[in-house]
Protein backbone atom coordinates (compact mmCIF):
# COMPACT_ATOMS: atom_id res chain seq x y z
CA UNK A 1 0.00 0.00 0.00
CA UNK A 2 1.22 3.50 -1.20
CA UNK A 3 1.91 5.49 2.87
CA UNK A 4 -0.73 7.59 2.00
CA UNK A 5 -3.18 4.64 2.38
CA UNK A 6 -1.77 3.58 5.82
CA UNK A 7 -2.10 7.07 7.08
CA UNK A 8 -5.64 6.76 6.56
CA UNK A 9 -6.20 3.46 8.86
CA UNK A 10 -8.33 3.35 12.30
CA UNK A 11 -8.37 6.60 14.18
CA UNK A 12 -5.15 8.58 12.39
CA UNK A 13 -6.32 10.75 9.65
CA UNK A 14 -3.61 12.57 7.56
CA UNK A 15 -4.58 15.62 5.37
CA UNK A 16 -3.52 18.84 4.03
CA UNK A 17 -6.28 21.29 4.02
CA UNK A 18 -6.30 24.77 1.95
CA UNK A 19 -6.36 28.08 4.26
CA UNK A 20 -9.67 29.16 2.86
CA UNK A 21 -13.68 28.27 2.51
CA UNK A 22 -12.94 25.13 0.93
CA UNK A 23 -10.28 24.18 3.45
CA UNK A 24 -12.73 25.02 6.67
CA UNK A 25 -15.33 22.69 4.55
CA UNK A 26 -12.24 19.63 4.46
CA UNK A 27 -11.75 20.13 8.06
CA UNK A 28 -15.57 19.61 9.34
CA UNK A 29 -16.11 16.81 7.02
CA UNK A 30 -12.65 15.51 8.49
CA UNK A 31 -13.92 15.44 11.77
CA UNK A 32 -17.22 13.75 10.98
CA UNK A 33 -15.44 11.18 9.14
CA UNK A 34 -13.49 10.56 12.08
CA UNK A 35 -16.29 10.32 14.80
CA UNK A 36 -17.83 7.57 11.97
CA UNK A 37 -14.88 5.42 12.47
CA UNK A 38 -15.56 4.56 16.17
CA UNK A 39 -18.21 1.68 17.50
CA UNK A 40 -21.14 2.81 18.22
CA UNK A 41 -20.61 1.55 22.09
CA UNK A 42 -17.04 4.22 21.85
CA UNK A 43 -17.96 7.08 19.82
CA UNK A 44 -17.82 10.17 21.87
CA UNK A 45 -21.17 11.85 22.84
CA UNK A 46 -22.49 14.85 20.19
CA UNK A 47 -21.12 17.45 22.86
CA UNK A 48 -18.18 15.76 23.09
CA UNK A 49 -17.74 15.64 19.43
CA UNK A 50 -18.87 19.55 19.22
CA UNK A 51 -16.25 20.83 21.65
CA UNK A 52 -13.63 18.97 19.82
CA UNK A 53 -14.50 20.42 16.47
CA UNK A 54 -15.34 23.71 18.13
CA UNK A 55 -11.75 23.80 19.05
CA UNK A 56 -10.07 22.44 15.89
CA UNK A 57 -12.19 25.37 13.92
CA UNK A 58 -10.66 28.22 16.24
CA UNK A 59 -7.14 27.03 15.87
CA UNK A 60 -7.84 26.79 12.08
CA UNK A 61 -9.76 30.37 11.98
CA UNK A 62 -6.79 31.50 13.99
CA UNK A 63 -4.14 30.12 11.80
CA UNK A 64 -5.90 31.09 8.60
CA UNK A 65 -6.52 35.16 10.26
CA UNK A 66 -3.18 35.47 12.00
CA UNK A 67 -0.52 32.94 10.65
CA UNK A 68 -0.85 32.46 6.73
CA UNK A 69 -0.30 35.28 5.10
CA UNK A 70 -3.15 36.31 2.71
CA UNK A 71 -0.98 36.47 -0.47
CA UNK A 72 0.53 33.15 0.26
CA UNK A 73 -1.90 30.89 -1.97
CA UNK A 74 0.57 27.76 -1.65
CA UNK A 75 0.46 27.30 2.39
CA UNK A 76 -1.04 24.47 3.67
CA UNK A 77 -2.34 23.37 6.62
CA UNK A 78 -1.44 20.02 7.80
CA UNK A 79 -4.14 17.71 9.50
CA UNK A 80 -3.20 14.84 11.83
CA UNK A 81 -5.01 12.84 14.00
CA UNK A 82 -4.38 9.84 16.11
CA UNK A 83 -5.94 8.30 19.91
CA UNK A 84 -3.92 6.31 21.85
CA UNK A 85 -5.94 4.73 24.60
CA UNK A 86 -8.42 7.58 26.21
CA UNK A 87 -7.64 10.60 24.62
CA UNK A 88 -7.86 12.18 20.70
CA UNK A 89 -5.51 14.15 19.67
CA UNK A 90 -5.15 16.34 16.90
CA UNK A 91 -2.24 18.20 15.44
CA UNK A 92 -2.24 20.94 13.28
CA UNK A 93 1.05 22.36 11.44
CA UNK A 94 1.09 25.36 9.12
CA UNK A 95 4.67 27.31 7.71
CA UNK A 96 3.51 31.69 8.79
CA UNK A 97 3.66 33.52 11.42
CA UNK A 98 4.45 33.25 15.09
CA UNK A 99 1.50 32.53 17.26
CA UNK A 100 1.47 36.05 19.83
CA UNK A 101 -0.54 35.58 22.90
CA UNK A 102 -3.71 38.04 23.18
CA UNK A 103 -3.38 40.01 26.02
CA UNK A 104 -6.51 39.41 27.69
CA UNK A 105 -9.18 36.86 27.88
CA UNK A 106 -12.59 38.43 27.12
CA UNK A 107 -13.91 35.62 28.74
CA UNK A 108 -13.22 36.59 32.20
CA UNK A 109 -14.15 40.28 31.84
CA UNK A 110 -18.12 39.31 31.69
CA UNK A 111 -19.21 40.50 35.36
CA UNK A 112 -21.96 43.01 33.94
CA UNK A 113 -24.68 42.78 31.61
CA UNK A 114 -23.90 46.08 29.94
CA UNK A 115 -22.71 44.81 26.35
CA UNK A 116 -21.06 48.25 25.74
CA UNK A 117 -17.40 47.17 26.81
CA UNK A 118 -17.97 43.92 25.92
CA UNK A 119 -15.13 42.54 22.67
CA UNK A 120 -16.09 41.98 19.86
CA UNK A 121 -13.58 39.29 18.97
CA UNK A 122 -10.69 37.77 20.68
CA UNK A 123 -12.66 34.87 22.28
CA UNK A 124 -11.13 31.96 20.47
CA UNK A 125 -8.27 31.04 22.36
CA UNK A 126 -10.22 30.94 25.65
CA UNK A 127 -13.14 29.13 23.70
CA UNK A 128 -10.71 26.55 22.74
CA UNK A 129 -8.73 25.87 25.81
CA UNK A 130 -12.29 25.31 27.74
CA UNK A 131 -13.23 22.93 24.95
CA UNK A 132 -10.09 20.39 25.34
CA UNK A 133 -7.92 18.85 28.32
CA UNK A 134 -4.61 20.64 26.68
CA UNK A 135 -3.90 23.10 23.62
CA UNK A 136 0.10 23.11 23.67
CA UNK A 137 1.92 25.55 21.03
CA UNK A 138 5.63 25.35 19.61
CA UNK A 139 7.40 27.48 17.05
CA UNK A 140 10.05 24.94 14.81
CA UNK A 141 13.50 26.06 13.87
CA UNK A 142 12.10 25.89 10.57
CA UNK A 143 9.08 28.28 10.74
CA UNK A 144 6.29 26.14 11.09
CA UNK A 145 3.81 26.44 13.94
CA UNK A 146 2.65 23.28 15.63
CA UNK A 147 -0.71 23.04 17.77
CA UNK A 148 -1.72 19.98 19.52
CA UNK A 149 -5.09 19.50 20.99
CA UNK A 150 -6.09 16.96 23.12
CA UNK A 151 -9.20 15.92 24.87
CA UNK A 152 -10.01 12.51 27.40
CA UNK A 153 -12.36 10.61 25.62
CA UNK B 1 -23.66 31.33 5.37
CA UNK B 2 -27.53 32.18 3.92
CA UNK B 3 -29.97 34.76 5.76
CA UNK B 4 -33.62 35.06 5.34
CA UNK B 5 -34.90 38.04 6.66
CA UNK B 6 -38.18 38.57 8.05
CA UNK B 7 -40.08 42.24 8.95
CA UNK B 8 -42.67 41.97 12.16
CA UNK B 9 -44.63 45.12 12.58
CA UNK B 10 -42.44 48.17 11.98
CA UNK B 11 -39.51 47.58 14.40
CA UNK B 12 -39.34 44.31 14.89
CA UNK B 13 -37.04 41.80 12.17
CA UNK B 14 -35.73 38.26 12.75
CA UNK B 15 -32.92 36.55 10.70
CA UNK B 16 -32.57 33.15 9.99
CA UNK B 17 -28.99 32.26 9.21
CA UNK B 18 -28.44 28.72 8.15
CA UNK B 19 -25.03 26.80 7.61
CA UNK B 20 -22.36 27.97 9.40
CA UNK B 21 -21.73 31.53 11.60
CA UNK B 22 -17.88 31.29 11.46
CA UNK B 23 -15.32 33.25 10.64
CA UNK B 24 -15.79 33.45 7.02
CA UNK B 25 -19.57 34.13 7.44
CA UNK B 26 -19.40 36.72 10.40
CA UNK B 27 -18.82 39.70 8.40
CA UNK B 28 -21.62 39.11 6.36
CA UNK B 29 -23.98 38.21 9.74
CA UNK B 30 -22.51 41.93 10.67
CA UNK B 31 -24.37 43.44 7.49
CA UNK B 32 -27.90 41.92 8.26
CA UNK B 33 -27.66 43.11 10.82
CA UNK B 34 -26.59 46.89 10.33
CA UNK B 35 -29.06 46.86 7.26
CA UNK B 36 -32.07 45.98 9.52
CA UNK B 37 -31.22 48.31 11.91
CA UNK B 38 -30.91 51.20 9.75
CA UNK B 39 -34.06 50.69 7.95
CA UNK B 40 -35.78 50.98 11.08
CA UNK B 41 -35.93 47.37 12.59
CA UNK B 42 -33.90 47.64 15.67
CA UNK B 43 -35.32 45.07 17.51
CA UNK B 44 -33.61 41.55 16.54
CA UNK B 45 -34.42 38.24 16.61
CA UNK B 46 -31.61 36.26 15.35
CA UNK B 47 -32.73 32.25 14.48
CA UNK B 48 -30.36 30.24 14.56
CA UNK B 49 -32.51 26.80 14.62
CA UNK B 50 -30.87 26.10 10.86
CA UNK B 51 -27.57 27.18 12.29
CA UNK B 52 -24.71 23.81 12.30
CA UNK B 53 -22.07 25.74 13.66
CA UNK B 54 -20.98 28.90 15.48
CA UNK B 55 -17.39 29.91 16.57
CA UNK B 56 -15.96 32.91 18.38
CA UNK B 57 -15.92 35.62 15.05
CA UNK B 58 -19.99 34.15 14.77
CA UNK B 59 -19.94 35.11 18.09
CA UNK B 60 -18.21 38.46 17.83
CA UNK B 61 -20.92 39.24 14.78
CA UNK B 62 -23.75 38.69 17.22
CA UNK B 63 -22.13 40.92 19.66
CA UNK B 64 -22.06 43.73 17.00
CA UNK B 65 -25.22 43.39 15.77
CA UNK B 66 -26.81 43.40 20.35
CA UNK B 67 -24.22 47.35 20.37
CA UNK B 68 -25.81 48.20 17.52
CA UNK B 69 -29.20 47.17 18.42
CA UNK B 70 -28.83 48.52 21.37
CA UNK B 71 -27.57 51.73 20.26
CA UNK B 72 -30.52 52.71 18.27
CA UNK B 73 -32.67 51.53 21.29
CA UNK B 74 -33.41 48.47 20.88
CA UNK B 75 -32.14 44.53 21.11
CA UNK B 76 -30.39 41.48 19.74
CA UNK B 77 -32.17 38.79 20.95
CA UNK B 78 -31.85 34.99 20.37
CA UNK B 79 -33.61 32.05 19.11
CA UNK B 80 -33.73 28.54 18.79
CA UNK B 81 -29.89 27.90 19.34
CA UNK B 82 -28.69 24.54 19.33
CA UNK B 83 -26.50 22.32 21.42
CA UNK B 84 -23.44 23.33 19.90
CA UNK B 85 -24.30 27.16 19.81
CA UNK B 86 -26.13 26.97 22.86
CA UNK B 87 -22.56 25.37 24.56
CA UNK B 88 -19.95 27.93 22.83
CA UNK B 89 -22.28 30.89 24.68
CA UNK B 90 -21.92 29.38 27.92
CA UNK B 91 -18.03 28.59 28.03
CA UNK B 92 -17.56 32.59 26.93
CA UNK B 93 -20.36 33.81 29.43
CA UNK B 94 -22.26 35.22 26.56
CA UNK B 95 -25.20 33.61 27.95
CA UNK B 96 -25.29 36.20 30.52
CA UNK B 97 -25.32 39.07 28.25
CA UNK B 98 -28.35 37.72 25.31
CA UNK B 99 -31.68 37.34 26.15
CA UNK B 100 -31.88 33.70 24.61
CA UNK B 101 -35.27 32.26 23.88
CA UNK B 102 -36.96 29.06 22.86
CA UNK B 103 -38.85 29.91 19.46
CA UNK B 104 -39.11 32.99 17.32
CA UNK B 105 -42.32 33.53 18.51
CA UNK B 106 -41.16 33.43 22.15
CA UNK B 107 -38.71 36.10 21.55
CA UNK B 108 -41.09 38.29 19.53
CA UNK B 109 -43.21 38.29 22.40
CA UNK B 110 -41.01 39.65 24.94
CA UNK B 111 -40.67 42.74 22.15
Amino acid sequence: LPPSDESQSGYAIAQDITPDAAGIDALHALLADLWQRFPNDERPSPAWQAAFTTAVAEIASNIIRHSIPAEDDRARIHIATTRDSNTMRLVMTNPGRAFEEPSSDPTHQIDDPDPFDLPEGSYGLALARACLDTLQYERTITGDNTWTLSKRL
Amino acid sequence: VDATVAHHGTDIASVAFSGRLDFLSSSSAREHFSRAIADGHRKIVVDLSRVTFVDSSGLGALVAGLKSARQASGDLRIASAPEQAMAVLKLTSLDRVFRIHATVEDAIATF
